[in-house]
């Protein structure tokens, strides 16, 4: 199994030599541990609070260590921490795949709007759609801005309550951004329940806009898959076809620059050089594709939703490829294939409408029918799949 | 003020509008290249920080306060001013804000400034530059006068518990922050009430401290916030806005107005209540100063003392009396630059009324006055020093005699020579015992006080008496008067010289060692007990003898005196008289009593000394002594002594041998003794028996010399003569084993041994005239060593001695 990583300082976690935190309890004959100041904790991903002492745990040999008992004060804690900076994990992290997956794309790309509606879908159709129990997990991430999940971003809020969509990302403060962590927890069969972690980074579009940002993203760079959002407005002769309003486009943004900025960032962190591909996989979303439903027409390949199922449709999947493929070229927009298929050794093309209609731009709402999602769980199954989490269906030779 | 600070702008830029060029949030401008230096600084903690529930939630723009933050780091310091645009300047979104910070690396740019003062000051901008490049600020008079320290004073008393709060707010800023310490989090929604409270609160901690203490006003996560002192709107607070919170934050809740216990420290409370009670800009003027000063106590930082000293300086309080001597003994250590700024206003508090400060303080600020910084009140701190010492001697006769350095010209006038005068005489005539009287003199010494005699001569009477008597307890370096006082003394000490030799005596040993140096110019029964007890007592004796007779040998009256005033007490001895015979001029006449020891050993029954008898010869000769009988009788009976010997040593006939033996035999005992060794001599050469017998009877001292005498002459010369009167005197010691009679026995056989049969011979003769016993008995005596003889004449073929 390999190494997992911390979702919260993004270092490689040894799961033979767990970390634990002091529960704070008092056992028999001791005073209990109180809360104090933390230098690693501080450190790493610049939390200034004081917190219960965090330890580390027995080695483990054979036998996983699911508790340990606290040196200071006796009390016996089953709550693991990071052992880097100490970061409480779930209980159950290390014992399946926990990749840490990032979103990149430049300004006005959707990425936020995205993230909280595949948010949404993971709590409200996939875990029952592929059997498994998927819920949010984490002990800060709601916690500092929101006072207990009421930022916009929660995604176990209401999708767009009031119809309003987003303000823009914040950038990374020292180049860390917390996650959004869910835990996929399903029944393996013969080796039992398993539970995957998926954590999620938005990106802002403005960490994205010269290599120096790029560069300071630590996630960027431990991130074990990355689902890279490419707006097609933004390619001129895909946003010729359509009718947009002027607020809707940023003709400033380039998407082959960002693409090219997160390509850097991912050879310099995994000391690849110039010779090799990136090897992790990334899916790579169009989004907003309901503006071409029109010019698509009903029959298209991209339009069609795959059959839903406990699995990944591998076929369908390579039909969306290859069509996204074909009509990059078609839009002139081929450098972004070439760059692509020359930088990466495992990639997929997808096209997403987070909204599903167009929002009103000028107003930054959602469209009044409400939020239609189209197709947009399909990168994050693909590269579940790609993690044996999730089965995918054979594809037609 | 002349503080310079470079700009930065950070807001949502169109395209080509900020420095990246593209578009989204960006430094938007700054006012140099140099300022680039500061961009992370500013990014990382100091940017507006919109909540994003409010931005979901599309609250109009104005609900969002504005921000007000600082840092100090890597050398920077940075203040910035945000606000809340709302939409983005190249879109529809939520989000877009606006930053301007003024940054420096120079504190003293915010010139007396703390950095909260800033808040609404004219130079922020709500608005992007119109380019790239924005104004750098220059602070200005009047910048920072709406958080004035009096309007943060009034803030603080028109809170609810204003006071109590704000000492817990200070007590909580002197450690915020530092590691394992709390830092401060308000909780509130006003941003200038926040900023009220931190203007407050930084205002009465050491500047520097000031500078240090970063601020965000607000952030929506204090957790992640550097900065040792965060707000945090009250619904984003969540459990670290608890005033009971246990994640290390000392929370104010401005909206609850309640906070974290925190215990007020001694600074707090002081500062506080000074800033609410007095005017606040002084106040937070006098914690510069205390601050700046580096004053120690006993060599180590003291708060309280460094609050008395800026409290002095600025605010003119005078300082506890414990505290006097370290801030009189800054004013002239602590750093050149804070003396000289309040250096003079200090020591003026302390010299408008000296009186009030104990002496160790008076002296510092003496010394204070004579370096000039008290101008014009320097002659009353020393007056007052001087009433000081005149007091601790009065009434404890305690001196010093540390040096008092002079005072600036013309600081020290005619009138203040007059109330010196006036003080320490009205402190002399006070009746005091004579030990504090002195004790005043000297300070009046010290001062140089022109005390007049007249004005002391009365009570000065029972002190010369008391003087006198104890000249060891009593100093007079440096007095006033001191010729008039010397006179009197020596006049007293005079008089009762002439009250015999026991007064002299009394006198000579109390007082020698003053007056020795100045014996020439006393009286001569003062001069006699002086130069007596000298000569008693002196560890160098002999020098001052031959000093004085030296300095009198031309002056045979002067020389007579001297002679008699230094064997006044003591005896000379030989040698002493040795020098007066050597040195006395013609005439001498010196009295009796120093040669009465003299006359004593060379008459007494002791054995006297060649010396002494050459010496008495010699000083009746020269006149110097007058001449007694006995004296003369015992030189006569010398003189007959040394002729005995002179002839026997000759060798005269039998007849004359006895006769002279005679002659010997009625010398003085005292005197043969004294020559005994001569006296031997001469009698081992000569062979008389009889005649022997009686001087031996006459002088038995005599035999120890003779046998000695006679042992040697048998080992090294042609002793014929030793050896008869070796043999009659071993022969009449009738056998005893004494050590005398055993040596000449050895002796005897040595030479019995050794002789020549015809020097045996020869001896043998001698024996002649005695009756037969004695040459039976000497034959047998020789032939008792024939063996012997016949062995070393054997071993010795050619003779050997």
């Amino acid at each position: 199994m390999p190494t997992p990583s911390c979702p919260y300082c993004y270092t490689k976690i040894d799961l033979r030599a767990p970390w634990f935190r002091c529960t704070g309890r008092r056992s028999p004959g001791k005073d209990p541990c109180k809360p104090q100041w933390d230098e690693a904790r501080e450190r790493e991903i610049g939390i200034k609070e004081m917190v219960l002492p965090s330890f580390a745990g027995a080695r483990r040999a054979l036998r996983a260590v699911t508790a340990s008992t606290c040196p200071h004060c006796g009390a016996e804690s089953a709550v693991k921490v990071c052992p880097t900076c100490h970061s409480r994990l779930p209980a159950t992290f290390g014992e399946g795949r926990s990749p840490l997956i990032a979103m990149a794309g430049a300004r006005h790309t959707g990425k936020s709007v995205y993230l909280k509606v595949l948010s949404h879908q993971l709590r409200h159709g996939m875990g029952q759609r592929f059997g498994a129990d998927v819920r949010l997990v984490g002990d800060s991430q709601f916690r500092a801005e929101t006072g207990g999940g009421r930022d916009f971003l929660d995604p176990a809020g209401a999708l767009f309550p009031d119809g309003g969509l987003y303000q823009r990302t914040s950038q990374a403060e020292f180049g860390r951004r917390e996650p959004i962590v869910f835990a996929w927890r399903q029944n393996r069969g013969i080796t039992g329940y398993e539970t995957t972690f998926l954590s999620f980074f938005d990106t802002a579009g403005e960490d994205l806009i010269d290599q120096e940002t790029v560069d300071n993203l630590r996630y960027l760079g431990a991130a074990d898959a990355l689902i890279l959002l490419l707006d097609p407005f933004m390619i001129p002769q895909a946003r010729d076809r359509i009718r947009l309003p002027a607020s809707a486009v940023d003709t400033h943004a380039s998407t082959i620059d960002v693409v090219s900025r997160v390509t850097e960032n991912l050879r310099i962190s995994h000391r690849l050089g110039g010779r090799r591909n990136i090897t992790i996989p990334v899916a790579v979303a169009f989004a907003k594709i309901d503006a071409f439903f029109d010019v698509l027409g009903p029959d298209h390949p991209l339009v069609r939703r795959p059959a839903p199922g406990p699995f990944y449709d591998e076929q369908a999947g390579r039909v969306t490829h290859e069509h996204v493929r074909a009509l990059l070229h078609e839009w002139g927009a081929d450098d972004i294939d070439a760059h692509l298929t020359l930088n990466y050794r495992h990639f997929r093309y997808f096209t997403v409408s987070a909204l599903g209609a167009e929002p009103d731009y000028d107003e930054n709402k959602v469209d009044a029918r409400g939020v239609q999602p189209f197709r947009v769980d399909e990168p994050l199954l693909w590269l579940l799949s790609e993690f044996n989490v999730v089965p995918r269906t054979r594809a037609a030779r | 003020m002349t503080g310079r600070f470079e700009t930065l702008v950070y807001t949502d830029c169109r395209p080509g509008q900020g420095l990246k060029g593209g578009a989204g949030l960006q430094f938007q401008a700054r006012s140099s290249d140099e300022a680039a230096a500061g961009e992370d600084l500013v990014r990382n903690n100091l940017l507006y920080e919109p909540p994003s529930s409010w931005m979901a939630d599309r609250r109009p723009v104005a609900q969002y306060p504005p921000s007000f933050a600082h840092i100090r780091s890597g050398g920077l310091l940075a203040t910035a001013s945000g606000v809340y645009l709302g939409r983005e300047a190249n879109g529809t979104r939520e989000g877009n804000q606006l930053t301007h910070a003024i940054l420096t690396t120079d504190p003293t740019s915010y010139d007396d400034l703390r950095p909260a003062q800033l808040f609404r000051a004219a130079f922020w901008s709500t608005e992007p530059a119109r380019t790239t490049r924005s104004a750098p600020v220059e602070l200005t008079a009047g910048a920072g006068a709406a958080l004035s320290p009096a309007h943060a004073r009034d803030f603080v008393l028109a809170q609810p518990d204003g006071p109590e709060t704000l000492r817990a707010l200070v007590s909580a800023l002197a450690e915020a922050g530092q590691p394992g310490r709390r830092r401060v989090l308000f909780v509130g929604d006003d941003t200038a009430s926040v900023v009220s409270w931190i203007v407050a609160g930084t205002l009465l901690v050491p500047r520097e401290r000031a500078l240090e203490l970063g601020f965000k006003v607000f952030s929506t996560d204090p957790a992640r916030s550097a900065l040792p002192i965060v707000a945090v709107l009250p619904e984003f607070a969540g459990s670290a806005g608890r005033v009971d919170n246990e994640l290390g934050y000392a929370v104010f809740d401005l909206c609850r107005h309640e906070h974290t216990p925190v215990a007020p420290t001694a600074a707090a409370r002081r500062w506080v209540d000074l800033f609410l009670a007095e005017d606040p800009r002084d106040v937070v003027d006098a914690l510069h100063v205390a601050t700046e000063s580096g004053i120690t106590l006993a060599g180590e930082q003291s708060d309280e003392v460094a609050a008395a000293l800026g409290l002095a300086a600025i605010l003119h309080r005078r300082p506890n009396p414990r505290y006097a001597k370290a801030i009189v003994g800054w004013l002239r250590t602590g750093p050149a630059r804070m003396r000289h700024a309040y250096g003079v206003d200090v020591a003026d508090l302390f010299a408008e009324t000296p009186k009030r400060w104990p002496q160790e303080v008076l002296v510092l600020l003496d010394e204070v006055g004579c370096d000039g910084l008290v101008p014009g009140r320097a002659a009353e701190v020393r007056l007052a020093l001087m009433i000081s010492e005149v007091e601790a001697a009065r009434l404890r006769g305690a001196v010093t005699d540390r040096p008092l350095p002079a005072l600036p010209a013309g600081e020290w006038n005619a009138d203040h020579d007059e109330q010196a005068r006036q003080v320490l005489t009205d402190a002399l005539t006070s009746g005091v015992p004579p030990l504090l009287l002195a004790a005043l003199l000297q300070v009046a010494g010290r001062f140089r006080v022109d005390v007049r005699w007249d004005d002391i001569r009365e009570t000065a009477e029972p002190f010369l008496g008391y003087w006198a008597d104890h000249p060891q307890e009593i100093r007079s370096h440096g007095w006033p008067c001191a010729t008039a006082l010397d006179e009197r003394l020596i006049a007293v000490l005079g008089e009762r010289a002439l009250g015999g030799e026991a007064a002299q005596a009394e006198i000579g040993d109390a007082w020698w060692k003053a007056l020795l140096r100045r014996v020439g110019t006393l009286q001569q029964p003062l001069a006699e007990a002086v130069l007596g007890a000298a000569v008693r007592h002196s560890d160098n004796r002999a020098a001052l003898v031959e000093q004085h007779l030296h300095e009198a040998r031309h002056e045979a009256g002067r020389f007579s005196w001297t002679a008699g005033a230094l064997w006044s007490r003591t005896p000379p001895t030989t040698a002493e008289l040795e020098l007066v015979r050597d040195l006395a001029p013609e005439g001498t006449r010196p009295p009796a009593w120093v040669f009465r020891e003299l006359v004593a050993q060379v008459t007494g029954s002791a054995v006297p000394t060649p010396r002494l008898l050459d010496l008495c010869r010699a000083l009746l000769a020269g006149g110097l002594m007058t001449d007694t009988s006995q004296v003369n009788g015992e030189l006569e009976d010398d003189h007959t002594l040394t002729a005995v010997v002179a002839e026997l040593r000759r060798g005269p006939d039998g007849e004359r041998t006895a006769t002279l033996l005679r002659h010997l035999r009625g010398c003085s005992p005292r005197l043969v003794e004294m020559r005994q060794a001569d006296v031997a001599s001469a009698l081992a050469r000569v062979v008389a028996f009889q005649s022997l017998d009686a001087v031996l009877d006459r002088h038995p001292a005599l035999l120890e010399p003779l046998v000695a005498r006679l042992a040697e002459a048998l080992h090294h010369e042609d002793a014929v003569a030793s050896a008869v009167l070796s043999y009659y005197l071993l022969a009449g010691a009738g056998g005893s084993a004494t050590p005398q009679a055993t040596r000449l026995e050895q002796a005897l056989g040595h030479w019995l041994t050794r002789a020549q049969d015809e020097q045996i011979e020869r001896a043998g003769r001698h024996f002649g005239q005695l009756d037969s016993a004695w040459r039976d008995g000497w034959q047998r005596h020789v032939e008792a060593y024939r063996h012997r003889r016949l062995r070393y004449r054997l071993t010795h073929p050619f003779g050997r001695r």
